[in-house]
C-alpha cells in the first residue's frame, strides 16, 4: 500500500453507501466533486500544480458524516482510521476554510471548497447565488450577515483573480448554464450586431434542410455586411431549398470577452446556434490582415485551428475570396478552398455535400473531399504536401492522392448576365460602412495595372446589360427602401455605355429621391457629363488615383495617365464646383526613385495652382488631400516576384512627403501605417510555414489587425521571431517555385513575366479592350492574340 | 397630410437604437411608396420623427411616429387602417404597428405633448420589496447625480408620478411606474431604478431587469391622456 493512499471514485461512492450517508447528501457530494473536478482540470491547464485525484476524492467524501454535529471532524476521523490521511485532512478543514490572499497559494482544499460553495443541493448555481442562500439563512443576525459579507468579498476577490488567470468564469468552467444571449447583449456596444432579424434575412426550419451553411466574415458585422459578396452568396445559397445559409461575424472585443467569460461559443446570427451545429463554415478571405481573426473565430467556436486536428463530426471549414488565390498561409486550417467566383462553385459543392451525406454509404468528410477535389476551382490542401530544400527554399507541392489535380483551375461565371443579383438584400438594422443598394455592373478589368491583383484574377471583363442593371436597381430599392444606390466594379468609368446608363439612373434616382454614388471613376475615363449630372443633384467627395507621381513610374505600373490629363480633370472638377479633391498615390513601387517621390509633391503643387487659376475670386477655398499607401507585392501580378520596400525606407518617404506636402497651403497629407503593410506583404506571399507565425501572433493577442487601434506590430514581429518564420518581404527568384504556383487564375506566368520585363523597360501595355495583349485567357478568340502594342512605344 | 403611427418594439428589436429605428421606419415609408415631405434647405431631410426616444434595451408597446406627406401623396390610397397592415407586412419581426391615424388639422407635433410615460419594470424577487417601494415612494427627496455633470445632484422625486408593485411571483417582481418624460422634464426608468436599489441597500444589476414602456402620455387639464387624444388624431 502506498504511503498516503487516495481512494478512487468508485471506492469513495461505496464508502459513502456503506457509511449510510443519505441519498440526497451523496447526490450533493457527486455534484461538488464534478464541479471541483472541472475547476481543478481548468486550473491545472492554467498552470497550477494540483493533485486532481485528491480533489475529487475529498469532494466526494467531504459531507460523508453530514448527519452528525461537527460533521467535518467526524468524517475526517473515519477516513483517518481507513488510512486516507491526506483526504481526511481536507475533509476536516472544509467547513471553516478561508481562501488565501494570493492565488499562488492555491491548494487542493481551495478547489474542494470552491466546488462546495457553488453547489446548492445537487445543482451548480454559482458562488454568488450560493452565498445569498447563506446570508438569507442568517438574515435575523445582522452581525453574522456583516461577517459573512466581509468574508464573501475576500472570496470574491480570490475567485476574480482565478478567473482572470483562467480567462473564464468559474460558472462557465463548472457548466452552469450560460445566461441568455439577450441578457449579455445589454452590456455590449451596438448589440444590434448580434441579433439578426433584419429585413430580408432568411429563416428556415432546421428539420427541413439538409445542409446548414455558415457564411463567415472574419471581421465585425458592420464590415462584413458592407461587402456585396455577402448579399450575393447569402441569397444564392438560401435559394437552394435544402440549404440554410446563416451569417457569422467576428464578435467585437467587448462581446468576445463576455462570451469567453460565460462560456458562450461563436454563434450564427440567424438562429443564435453555436457554429459547431452547422455543417459547413465558409470563410471569406477579403484581406490578409483578417487571418488572425479566422483563428480566433475557430477557437471561439470550440474548433481546432488545423483541419487535421478537427473531428469527423466537426463542421467542414472552407474558404474563398481573393486571398484564396494564395491560400497557403492558411492551407492547414481549411479542409477545402474555393478558387474563383463563389456563385459558380458553391451550389455544386452544396449539392455534392448533400449527396455524399445522404448516400447509401453515408460518406464522410474524406469521401466528400475526394469527390470535391475533382471539381474545377476546388483545392483540398490536405491532399498536397509541401517540399522544401535544405536551404529552406520552397520547392513545390507534392500530390498525395490521385484525385488531386496538379493545378487548380479558377472557376468563373462566364455569362455574368445569368449570375444572380440579389434583389432583396438584407438591410442591416444598424449603420454599417456601406448601407445602400448596390449593383455590380461588371466584373474584371481590362486596364492591366501591374500592381493590381483584382485586375489579374478577375479577368476577363464580364458586363451586365443596362436593362439588367436598371431592373436590379429598381427591385432593390423597392425591396429595401434605401435612399442610396451605388454602382460597383473595379473601374466604373470603363463600362460600355456608362454615360447612357448614368443618365437613365440619374433620372430614376431624382424621381425617387434616391442618391446615386459612382465610386471607382477613373481619371482618364472621367466623364464630365456624368459629373455634371451628379453635381446638379447631390455632391459627394471626388477621388482620383494617379497611383504614382511621375509619368515614368506610371509607365512602370501601367497606369496610363499623363500629368496634363490630371490637371485638365482638376480644372474641370473645380469649374463644376468641387472644392475638395483627394488623390491616391502608392509609395515603394518597384524602380521608384527620389525623383518619383518628389513628383508627388510637384503634382500636389501643380493641382493646387491649377485649381487656383480656374477658381473665380471670392469663391470658397479649394483643398486637396494626398493619400499615400504602401505598395504590397501580391501573388498573380507582374510584381509578384519583387521585394517590398523596407520599413525604414517607406517610413522615411512618408515623412519626407509629410514635410514637403505639409508646406503647400491647402494640401493635407495622409499616409498608411508602414508596419501593417509589412505584415500584409508577409501574409500575402507566405507558404505553409507562415501559419506557425500567424498562430503565434493570434496567441499573443493579435486580432483585428486591419484596425489601426488593434494592430500590434511588436507582437507580430515577436511571433515571427519565435517561430523562426522569415519576416523578410524579400524578392522571389524568377526561377523559384512560388507557394501559389498550383493555383491558376488563367493568366499565364509567361505573361506576368513579360509584363514585369516591360515594367522595368517602362513600356506601357494597352488596355486589352483595344486588342488582346495575350495574357493567356484567350477570352476573345477572334482577336490577334499575343500581339503587344504599347501606347508609349516599345518593341512588340 | 400628417399621420400618427403607434407601434411596438419588442424581442430582438430592443437592441436597435433610436436613430437606427428612425432610419428603419424611413425605409419602410419609402418602400410603401408614401410620398414623404422633405424639409427645405441645403440638405433636405424627410419629415418623419419619433415622439420620444426609447433607451437601447427597453421594449415598448407604445411608441409613436409621425410623418408628413407631400403634395403628390394619394391620400385615398393611405387610409390609416390599410396603412397599419401595409406597414406590418414589411416591418422586421419585433416591430409592429398597432394603430395609425390621420391628423387633419395643422398643429403642434405629437412629441410636444409628451409629458409622462408609464413603464412596466421586472426586477428579480427579494423579500422586502413592498416596504422598499413604499419607503422609496414616500420620500420627499431622492438625490441622484446628474448624468452629464458628475458631482451635481438633483432631486428626482418630483419626477416620479407613480410607483407600485403590480405582480409578484417567486422569481420576479413587476413594478409599474409613471415618470416624467419629454423635453421639459425627463426621468429614465433605469435611473429611477438605480436610485431605488441604492435606497434599499441592494446592488443594481441591469442584466436581471426588463423595462417596457406601456404608455406615452400628455396632460389634458389635470389628467394624463394617451398622445392620440391630444393631437386630434382621426381613424
Amino acid at each position: 500500500m502506498a504511503e498516503n493512499p487516495i481512494p478512487t471514485k468508485e471506492e469513495c461512492i461505496s464508502l459513502l453507501k456503506s457509511n449510510g450517508t443519505p441519498e440526497h447528501v451523496i447526490r450533493h457530494c457527486l455534484a461538488v466533486s464534478d464541479a471541483a473536478d472541472r475547476m481543478g482540470a481548468a486550473l491545472i491547464d492554467a498552470g497550477f500544480a494540483l493533485n486532481l485525484d485528491l480533489i475529487v476524492a475529498a469532494a466526494l467524501l467531504h459531507d460523508m458524516a453530514r448527519v452528525e454535529e461537527r460533521h467535518a471532524l467526524i468524517g475526517a476521523e473515519l477516513l483517518r482510521k481507513l488510512g486516507f490521511e491526506s483526504v481526511a485532512d481536507l475533509v476536516s478543514r472544509h467547513m471553516d476554510h478561508r481562501f488565501p490572499d494570493a492565488i499562488e497559494e492555491l491548494t487542493e482544499i481551495d478547489v474542494v471548497c470552491l466546488g462546495d460553495r457553488m453547489i446548492r443541493e445537487n445543482v451548480c448555481v454559482g458562488f454568488k447565488a450560493r452565498m445569498e442562500d447563506v446570508i438569507a439563512r442568517f438574515a435575523h443576525d445582522s452581525n453574522a450577515v456583516s461577517r459573512i459579507k466581509a468574508s464573501m468579498e475576500k472570496s470574491a476577490a480570490f475567485i476574480g483573480a482565478l478567473e482572470a488567470k483562467m480567462g473564464r468564469s468559474l460558472e462557465a468552467v463548472c457548466g452552469v448554464s450560460a445566461p441568455k444571449l439577450e441578457t449579455l447583449l445589454l452590456g455590449v456596444e451596438k448589440p444590434g450586431r448580434y441579433v439578426g432579424g433584419e429585413q430580408n434575412a432568411v429563416y428556415k426550419d432546421v428539420s427541413e434542410v439538409s445542409l446548414r451553411f455558415g457564411l463567415t466574415f472574419p471581421d465585425i458585422y458592420e464590415i462584413g455586411m458592407s461587402w456585396t459578396g455577402m448579399q450575393i452568396l447569402y441569397r444564392l445559397l438560401n435559394d437552394l431549398p435544402r440549404v440554410w445559409c446563416e451569417r457569422v461575424f467576428a464578435p467585437a472585443a467587448d462581446m468576445a470577452a463576455i462570451m469567453r467569460k460565460h462560456g458562450l461559443p461563436l454563434f450564427a446570427i440567424e438562429s443564435g446556434n453555436p457554429v459547431r451545429a452547422l455543417d459547413i463554415l465558409g470563410f471569406t478571405l477579403q484581406f490578409e490582415l483578417s487571418f488572425t481573426n479566422v483563428l480566433h473565430m475557430l477557437a471561439q467556436a470550440g474548433l481546432a485551428a488545423r483541419g487535421a486536428d478537427r473531428a469527423e463530426t466537426d463542421p467542414l471549414v472552407m474558404a474563398g475570396g481573393p486571398c484564396a488565390f494564395n491560400p497557403e498561409p492558411l492551407a492547414d486550417v481549411f479542409d477545402l478552398v474555393v478558387v474563383g467566383d463563389g456563385e459558380e462553385i458553391l451550389p455544386e459543392l452544396c449539392a455534392l455535400y448533400i449527396a455524399v451525406k445522404e448516400s447509401e454509404s453515408r460518406g464522410g468528410k474524406r469521401e466528400f473531399l475526394e469527390k470535391a477535389a475533382r471539381m474545377d476551382g476546388v483545392y483540398v490542401p490536405s491532399f498536397y504536401a509541401p517540399r522544401y530544400a535544405e536551404s529552406g527554399a520552397f520547392l513545390g507541392l507534392e500530390r498525395l492522392v490521385a484525385e488531386a489535380p496538379a493545378r487548380i483551375k479558377r472557376r468563373i461565371v462566364s455569362d455574368f448576365c445569368k449570375a444572380p443579383i440579389p434583389e432583396n438584400p438584407v438591410v442591416p438594422l444598424i449603420e454599417t460602412v456601406h448601407n445602400r443598394a448596390a449593383v455590380e455592373i461588371f466584373r474584371g478589368c481590362t486596364r492591366g495595372c501591374r500592381f493590381c491583383q483584382a485586375g489579374m484574377i478577375y479577368r476577363p471583363v464580364r458586363e451586365r446589360t443596362q436593362s439588367l442593371i436598371l431592373q436590379s436597381v429598381e427591385a432593390q430599392l423597392e425591396n429595401t427602401g434605401y435612399d442610396e444606390v451605388s454602382l460597383l466594379s473595379l473601374s466604373t468609368g470603363d463600362y460600355s455605355g456608362i454615360e447612357l446608363l448614368v443618365m437613365q439612373l440619374m433620372e430614376y434616382c431624382k424621381r425617387e429621391n434616391v442618391s446615386l454614388s459612382i465610386p471607382s471613376l477613373r481619371l482618364d475615363s472621367f466623364s464630365f457629363e456624368i459629373l455634371g449630372e451628379i453635381q446638379k443633384y447631390k455632391k459627394s467627395g471626388l477621388t482620383f488615383a494617379p497611383e504614382a507621381g511621375s509619368g515614368r513610374l506610371r509607365n512602370v505600373i501601367n497606369k496610363t495617365i499623363t500629368e496634363e490629363e490630371i490637371m485638365i480633370a482638376v480644372a474641370e472638377a473645380v469649374k463644376l464646383g468641387w472644392n475638395h479633391i483627394k488623390f491616391y498615390f502608392m509609395i515603394g513601387l518597384p524602380t521608384e526613385t527620389k525623383e518619383d517621390i518628389d513628383a508627388i509633391v510637384a503634382v500636389a503643387k501643380k493641382a493646387m495652382q491649377t485649381a487656383k487659376d480656374v477658381q473665380k475670386k471670392g469663391n470658397r477655398s479649394f483643398s486637396l488631400t494626398i493619400s499615400a499607401s504602401n505598395f504590397v507585392p501580391k501573388p498573380h501580378t507582374p510584381f509578384q516576384w519583387v521585394a517590398q520596400d523596407g520599413q525604414e525606407s517607406l517610413f522615411e518617404k512618408n515623412m519626407y512627403l509629410k514635410e514637403n506636402i505639409g508646406k503647400i497651403k491647402g494640401v493635407n497629407f495622409q499616409f498608411h501605417d508602414t508596419r501593417s503593410s509589412h505584415v500584409e506583404a508577409l501574409l500575402a506571399r507566405g507558404d505553409r510555414r507562415t501559419l506557425a507565425a500567424i498562430e503565434r501572433a493570434a496567441e499573443l493577442g493579435c486580432r483585428f489587425d486591419s484596425w489601426r487601434e488593434h494592430f500590434r506590430y511588436d507582437l507580430w514581429m515577436q511571433a515571427f521571431a519565435e517561430t523562426g518564420v522569415s519576416s523578410d518581404a524579400s524578392a522571389f527568384a524568377i526561377e523559384a517555385s512560388l507557394p501559389w504556383d498550383h493555383i491558376s487564375c488563367g493568366v499565364h506566368r509567361a505573361y506576368l513575366l513579360s509584363e514585369w520585363e516591360r515594367a522595368r523597360c517602362e513600356y506601357i501595355t494597352r488596355d486589352c479592350r483595344e486588342g488582346c495583349t495575350g495574357c493567356g485567357l484567350d477570352c476573345r478568340k477572334d482577336d490577334s492574340a499575343g500581339e503587344y502594342f504599347g501606347r508609349a512605344g516599345g518593341p512588340v | 397630410m400628417r399621420y400618427l403611427v403607434k407601434f411596438e418594439k419588442k424581442d430582438k428589436m430592443i437592441f436597435v437604437s433610436h436613430l437606427d429605428a428612425q432610419r428603419l421606419f424611413h425605409r419602410a415609408v419609402k418602400m410603401l411608396r408614401i410620398d414623404l415631405k422633405y424639409s427645405n434647405g441645403f440638405n433636405p431631410h424627410p419629415k418623419l420623427s419619433f415622439a420620444q426616444p426609447l433607451s437601447l434595451g427597453h421594449s415598448s408597446v407604445s411608441e409613436y411616429m409621425e410623418f408628413e406627406t407631400g403634395e403628390n401623396e394619394d391620400v385615398a390610397a393611405h387610409r390609416p387602417l390599410m396603412l397599419k397592415d401595409r406597414f406590418n407586412a414589411i416591418l422586421p419581426r419585433g416591430f409592429k404597428v398597432l394603430e395609425a391615424w390621420r391628423i387633419p388639422q395643422a398643429g403642434k407635433s405629437a412629441s410636444s405633448f409628451v409629458a409622462a410615460a408609464k413603464y412596466r419594470i421586472d426586477i428579480p424577487f427579494f423579500f422586502t420589496y413592498r416596504e422598499a417601494a413604499m419607503d422609496f415612494f414616500g420620500r420627499e427627496r431622492i438625490r441622484a447625480e446628474k448624468p452629464k455633470n458628475k458631482g451635481e445632484f438633483i432631486n428626482i422625486r418630483p419626477m416620479i408620478i407613480a410607483l407600485k408593485p403590480l405582480m409578484v411571483d417567486e422569481n420576479t417582481i413587476t413594478l409599474t411606474s409613471t415618470l416624467h418624460c419629454g423635453s421639459s422634464s425627463n426621468l429614465n426608468p433605469e435611473r429611477m431604478l438605480q436610485c431605488f436599489y441604492a435606497c434599499s441597500g441592494k446592488a443594481y444589476d441591469r442584466a436581471g431587469v426588463a423595462i417596457e414602456r406601456v404608455a406615452m402620455l400628455g396632460w389634458k387639464g389635470d389628467e394624463l391622456m394617451p398622445l392620440e387624444y391630444l393631437c386630434g388624431a382621426q381613424t
